[in-house]
């Protein structure tokens, strides 16, 4: 396994949870994120809803896209590379957190 | 950005979703405001309430997860000083672990060091901090307190300096009106942004001497032609109606539970102690008929001249009138003659064209932090 395939491994155990610095909201059946300090609002497509409310800190990344890949009935490898594609984009805007283990 | 907090604002104002909650935890108070509007604070509580009436804390909690369920997203903690509730660091957190964005209105004078770290650590985003002098003397005896002023001033300054979103609000008052532009300095000296407000307000106890504490159309006049020229509202041209966001995309409850349309608008709407919220919210015929007004429902501003120009708030109008939906005629309410000032300087300084869009609007009517 490569250094990168090995990290990327080690990177699906985490279990992302909703930041406190962030306000949310589903309206309409759209959510929105608010990012308190920058007001600055984020809008979430669907799948992007489904990843931030599993975000709960007690799902690991790797078990938050097993649960996408049954619910939209896409390949598993995929549902992971989009999952931790947009939790490490929320977690560098600190709007997603590790919690500690 | 902004756009999409107009467009979430515009969607919740639609689909009547209260995204914006103010909550009066307490009634209770450190000082003696001569304009509050919850009730005279020469009596020791509201008249024939007791503070035992206020909602328990755990009343408190549910009524929390009722309002996120139904979508607030801004949340006020209100009072009175909602600081003197003491299960307030409870509330915050259970407020934002559901994900909303809490803002403090305060009259700033308890921001001790330790209480500042509570409610940073219990995640408060903002703070709305009451100021109504540029220096103690004057403050201090509109609020009827020795010593408030420097301990407002300094718990906003510590507040601030720790990270939360710190905004003044300035009354402007018969008392302080000479001080705008110092309070205005004291403000921008601090590095914290303000908020001027000229309304006020009968008490919801039914009195009406905070009335007394009201500028006059020469005082406003004067400070509109000068310091606050800046501040001078945005015209809303071709305004289809007068309707604010009360009922729709705003809502208050009382610290006795009653739901309002506004948390200055005390319209028992029903009350969350009988009630869960989503039924009061959606079947209560004072708030359907809150929402169903239109602009030919409001006597004296279906045909005023001045409607783009006014900044009327129902809950005082209502207060001072007793007709939510009035005056029954132009100047039946101080907001008529704020409306003629405002027009008349807004035509002097850009000849009928719209004021440049550096005229600030009030970040409040976007995002309530």
């Amino acid at each position: 396994m490569s250094p990168s395939r090995r990290e990327e491994a080690s990177e699906v155990q985490r279990k992302p949870a909703r930041s406190s610095s962030v306000a949310w909201q589903t309206i309409d059946g759209e959510t929105v994120l608010l990012r308190v300090k920058e007001k600055e609002l984020i809008g979430l497509n669907e799948v992007g809803r489904r990843i931030w409310e599993l975000s709960d800190g007690s799902r690991s990344i790797g078990q938050i896209a097993e649960t996408l890949s049954a619910e939209y009935r896409v390949d598993r490898e995929a549902a992971r590379a989009d999952a931790l594609r947009f939790i490490r984009e929320l977690q560098s805007i600190h709007a997603l957190d590790w919690p500690p283990d | 950005m902004g756009a999409h907090l107009v467009r979430l604002q515009n969607q919740a104002f639609e689909q009547c979703i209260p995204i914006n909650v103010s909550f009066e935890v307490t009634l209770r108070c450190n000082l003696k405001c001569a304009h509050c509007y919850n009730f005279d604070r020469g009596l020791a509580y509201f008249p024939d309430r007791s503070r035992e009436e206020e909602l328990t804390d755990a009343e408190i909690h549910r009524i929390l997860d009722e309002i996120r369920a139904e979508g607030c997203l801004f949340l006020s903690f209100t009072g009175g000083e909602a600081l003197l509730r003491p299960g307030l660091t409870q509330f915050i957190c259970h407020a934002v672990e559901a994900g909303m964005a809490v803002t403090i209105k305060s009259n700033g004078s308890l921001l001790g060091k330790e209480t500042v770290d509570r409610i940073v650590d219990a995640g408060a985003s903002a703070l709305d901090v009451s100021l109504y002098g540029s220096e103690p003397g004057t403050h201090d005896a509109f609020v009827q307190i020795p010593g408030a002023f420097c301990r407002t001033v300094e718990g906003a300054r510590r507040a601030h300096e720790a990270g939360v979103r710190v905004r003044f609000s300035f009354l402007i008052l018969r008392q302080n009106s000479h001080q705008m532009e110092a309070m205005m300095e004291l403000a921008a000296g601090l590095g914290i942004p303000y908020n001027v407000d000229p309304q006020i307000s009968t008490r919801h106890d039914g009195s009406r001497s905070s009335l007394d504490n009201r500028v006059d159309r020469e005082t406003l006049d004067r400070l509109f032609h000068g310091p606050l020229r800046p501040l001078l509202p945005r015209v809303q041209e071709g305004r289809a109606t007068v309707q604010c966001s009360c009922a729709r995309s705003v809502c208050g409850i009382s610290a006795f539970g009653e739901v309002y349309p506004y948390i200055g608008a005390p319209v028992p709407s029903g009350n969350l102690r009988r009630s869960p919220f989503h039924d009061i919210w959606w079947n209560s015929g004072t708030l359907r008929w809150i929402r169903d007004l239109r602009l030919e429902d409001f006597p004296a501003c279906r045909s005023c001249t001045h409607r783009d120009h006014c900044r009327r708030s129902s809950g005082v109008i209502l207060n001072n009138t007793g007709l939510y939906n009035g005056p029954e005629v132009f100047g039946g309410d101080w907001t008529c003659m704020q409306a003629e000032v405002f027009h008349r300087i807004h035509d002097e300084t850009y000849g009928g064209k719209d004021a440049p869009a550096v005229h600030p609007k009030p970040p409040s009517d976007v995002l309530p932090l």
